[in-house]
């Protein structure tokens, strides 16, 4: 590859990020490497040895360059899906580094000693404003992107309590009855659990803050045989009508 | 000495007029995402708002592209920040997982690839996604890489393959017409399709494929047109993306192989001087690699889309002949929508007026000077179809059918707009005035294609977690159902629910999930009654679990996800007995209650069993 400013260039930014993608521990950061590993250096080795010393101008090469990229990606995971421990984060990086290494090696053979040329690339020199513009648009779109991960807060929707049974079938562990509150304050409970055979129910009042989540023992004689389980969720202060019901036949 | 001071002072305070450009689509979408955090808050921010945030985005772009003195290179810039602006539109609507109903089936396969290392994984809900695993398969590199999620992961490739649709289109309709000033207002056009803003944003196979369909294009225009040294390598390129197309998506691959065998025909049939390659070899390529894949890998999908179609035709024959009736447009999925508002509904027929307007000229056009090149004659043909397919939408089983193909359709409607030439029109008195008109019919066009495709009361987001008045997080009925599910249930059984609640119990739930017609599922749940055959259907399907989202939205793929608002009613909701019906099965246990969603467990068959009455 010696004379092909490109394609050494190419060459070592992809043995960097591929390293840089395996050895650094935080996914986002990761990204960073990720990114021009998986959708810009295949594309752009690929377009360099179809084309060889004449590779077409920038408009062509931009969407060339990300398009064969990702039919890369699609193709070579057919590959990786029949390779031995199929599709994990070293061996696509290895393949990827086959491919862009191997294609800057056809490229650099199929040019031979002809000097690319790379045409008019858009100059940059930002004026102090358009500097100021570039800064506010960047932080324009940092602010919109933060705004749309924000959780808000809102008490125009419904809250709600889910109560459950766990397991969810019938099995011979201890059964438990789980209440979550989704509601938008702190409510207050009364379940009572009726277990087959038992004259008294099983009765627990308490509160929940919104997102808590209660967990009662089911208390059955594992001896017995299958029993039957209904368990009723009382708002407090609303004692006539069960707000959530569950039933279950435990072993 | 003095004046030259005062230019350079000058130049550094007027900024670059493409870094202002770029600078309105920051602000617009920060308008967009402040839109859209008040409509999660509930607040119901003012529809202005919004739609100002994607004006402030588009206007300037379609401004500039309309001008003669933009280079290709500031075009091409434009056109690409254009999509990627307006793919950030649907980014800041996303809660952020996964909000639109496709994005849940393929998250779930993506997931399912992250577990199980290997492609081809089962999808319960639509089975056809596992044969095309292109998007999956590309999105699998940046995860195992990154340890991102699947949205995470998934927005960097669909806004990559947003930016080669963008960057593509633009160079194909350059070359094609010669001029970057008609290429960059076909390019703009092109956003005006009604699946652009959101339906084609979304982490699908088809997001992924329709871009590299227009690579393709783009390598078949080159290599017509190109240098002659360059062929070999146009015709390798093109044939490897053609080959990522076939394993991405079926439709995309039927409209890539149709395309390259129009464009041999027409070659054929075209005589030119000098003689220009035929493409016909790349046809051969793409239509065996099609028939390869359909019958030895993908062969199920014959019965997925061929009821589909078979549907349309039959429904269309129907509402033409009067026996059945057409399907309202702008109407509310259910009795709680709203229908779109009348200025709404305007803007959006004035678009396809537009579009049909301006359609005979740039079929002049394009007759007049590129109809020696087989590409402009199929998006002549194009444009013309896409009004067929526009009046699908007035056919209720063929409106989806008709929608799917008019953004392939639109492609080529663009290129004949792009060649309608408004921007040249400069009256004496007004010199500006043809800029100004067809920037603002590119905008009319946007804005309508916007309303036109996606609901008017589901522009903005809502809300699937919320702080709540206390400060923790809650999430929304069906979003807790799916984590609970993934919680507490096991992989191998399978569940049964409707459209909104099956959808997270793929992602997040992470369950084996079925819906639809499976078992008979959209019809048992919301029935009063179950009788013994569906009861069996329920048993020979194996469903363990069924959910019956008592909610009206719950077959509802837009807004089924979301948390009820305070002030709707619940008069559409299902009757007690609808979930009470269960209780009559035998063996059949309520294991969850969150009020709108109860969970079934279904025992197994027992010989000679009967229906109880609850």
């Amino acid at each position: 590859m010696r004379g092909h400013r490109d394609l050494r260039l190419l060459a070592a930014a992809t043995l960097v990020c591929a390293i840089g993608s395996l050895i650094t521990p935080l996914g986002p950061v990761r990204a960073i490497f990720a990114v021009p590993l998986t959708l810009i250096f295949p594309g752009y080795a690929v377009t360099a040895a179809a084309f060889g010393a004449r590779l077409p101008a920038w408009p062509e090469r931009l969407p060339l360059t990300l398009g064969v990229s990702l039919a890369c990606l699609a193709l070579a995971s057919i590959v990786l899906n029949y390779v031995p421990g199929g599709i994990h984060g070293f061996p696509w990086t290895i393949i990827l580094v086959v491919i862009v290494l191997a294609s800057c090696r056809t490229a650099a053979r199929r040019r031979r000693r002809t000097t690319v040329e790379f045409g008019p690339f858009p100059s940059f020199k930002p004026s102090p404003a358009t500097a100021v513009l570039a800064v506010g648009s960047l932080a324009a779109v940092v602010a919109a992107l933060i705004l749309a991960q924000n959780t808000v807060t809102t008490n125009h929707v419904y809250g709600y309590t889910q109560l459950w049974i766990e397991p969810p079938r019938a099995s011979d562990g201890p059964a438990q009855i789980g209440i979550t509150s989704e509601q938008q304050q702190t409510r207050a409970y009364r379940l009572m659990i009726e277990i087959e055979g038992e004259s008294d129910p099983l009765k627990r009042t308490f509160e929940l803050e919104p997102g808590e989540t209660r967990m009662v023992t089911v208390p059955i004689d594992e001896s017995a045989g299958p029993v039957g389980v209904e368990a009723r969720l009382y708002l407090r202060g609303r004692q006539d009508k069960a707000y959530r019901r569950v039933s279950t036949q435990l072993r | 000495m003095r004046r030259e001071r005062l230019a350079v002072s000058r130049r550094a305070l007027l900024p670059n007029r493409f870094a202002a450009i770029v600078f309105a689509s920051g602000l617009g979408l920060l308008l967009c995402s402040l839109a859209n955090a008040l409509s999660r808050a509930g607040e119901a921010p003012t529809p202005l708002l919004y739609w100002a945030g994607i004006l402030l985005i588009a206007v300037p772009i379609f401004y500039r592209l309309t001008s003669e003195d933009a280079s290709p290179g500031e075009r091409l810039l434009l056109v690409c920040l254009l999509g990627l602006a307006l793919f950030g539109v649907k980014l800041v609507r996303d809660a952020p997982i996964f909000t639109f109903a496709d994005e849940f089936l393929h998250g779930y396969n993506s997931n399912q690839v992250s577990i199980h290392h290997h492609l081809f994984q089962p999808n319960p809900i639509l089975e056809t996604s596992k044969y095309y695993p292109g998007l999956e398969g590309a999105t699998s590199a940046l995860r195992t890489l990154t340890g991102l999620s699947a949205y995470s992961a998934g927005a960097i490739v669909i806004g990559a393959a947003r930016l080669v649709a963008m960057s593509a289109m633009f160079v194909l309709f350059w070359r094609v017409s010669g001029s970057d000033r008609a290429a960059g207002i076909g390019t703009a056009i092109f956003t005006g399709n009604f699946n652009f803003l959101f339906w084609s944003a979304q982490f699908s196979y088809q997001s992924m494929a329709l871009p590299l369909l227009l690579l393709i294009m783009l390598a078949v225009v080159e290599l017509e047109n190109g240098p002659r040294r360059a062929r070999d390598a146009w015709r390798t390129l093109a044939a490897l993306v053609i080959a990522g197309v076939v394993i991405t998506h079926h439709i995309t691959s039927y409209w890539v192989a149709a395309f390259l065998v129009a464009m041999s025909i027409l070659s054929a049939r075209i005589k030119r001087v000098p003689k220009r390659p035929n493409p016909w070899r790349l046809a051969v390529f793409a239509v065996v690699l099609t028939i390869i894949w359909l019958v030895i890998v993908a062969s199920d999908t014959v019965g997925y889309i061929s009821p589909t179609i078979t549907n349309a035709i039959d429904s269309s024959l129907h509402t033409a002949t009067g026996e059945a009736p057409t399907r309202d447009l702008f109407q509310g999925a259910t009795s709680t929508v709203k229908p779109t508002p009348g200025v709404a509904r305007a803007i959006s027929l004035l678009a396809v007026l537009l579009l049909a307007g301006g359609l005979p000229f740039g079929l002049r056009t394009v007759w007049r000077r590129y109809r020696n090149q087989p590409i402009a004659l199929i998006f002549g043909v194009a444009a013309i179809g896409f009004f067929g397919a526009l009046a699908l939408r007035l056919t209720p089983a063929a409106w989806e059918t008709g929608n799917r193909a008019s953004e392939f359709l639109f492609i080529g409607l663009s290129f004949v707009l792009g060649c309608v030439g408004l921007e040249r029109w400069r009256p004496q008195r007004a010199r500006w005035l043809g800029r100004a008109a067809a920037a603002a019919a590119l905008t009319v066009i946007l804005v309508g294609g916007a309303i036109a495709g996606w609901p008017w009361d589901s522009q903005l987001a809502r809300a699937v977690k919320v702080h709540s008045e206390e400060g923790p997080v809650i999430s929304s009925p069906p979003l807790a159902m799916a984590e609970w599910a993934n919680r507490y249930g096991s992989d191998d059984e399978k569940w049964g629910a409707e459209t909104a609640t099956s959808r997270m119990l793929l992602d997040p739930g992470d369950r084996r999930v079925f819906s639809d017609f499976t078992a008979n599922l959209i019809e048992v749940i919301p029935d009063n009654e179950v009788v013994p055959f569906q009861l069996e259907l329920l048993h020979e399907d194996h469903i363990h679990y069924v959910v019956v989202d008592r909610r009206e939205v719950a077959g509802d793929g837009i807004r089924g996800f979301f948390f009820s608002e305070g002030d709707k009613p619940t008069t559409g909701w299902l009757p007690h007995v609808a979930v009470t019906k269960f209780e009559g099965v035998p063996g059949a246990t309520r294991i969850y209650d969150s009020g709108s969603i109860v969970v079934f467990a279904i025992g197994p068959a027992a010989p000679g069993e009967r229906l109880k009455q609850p």
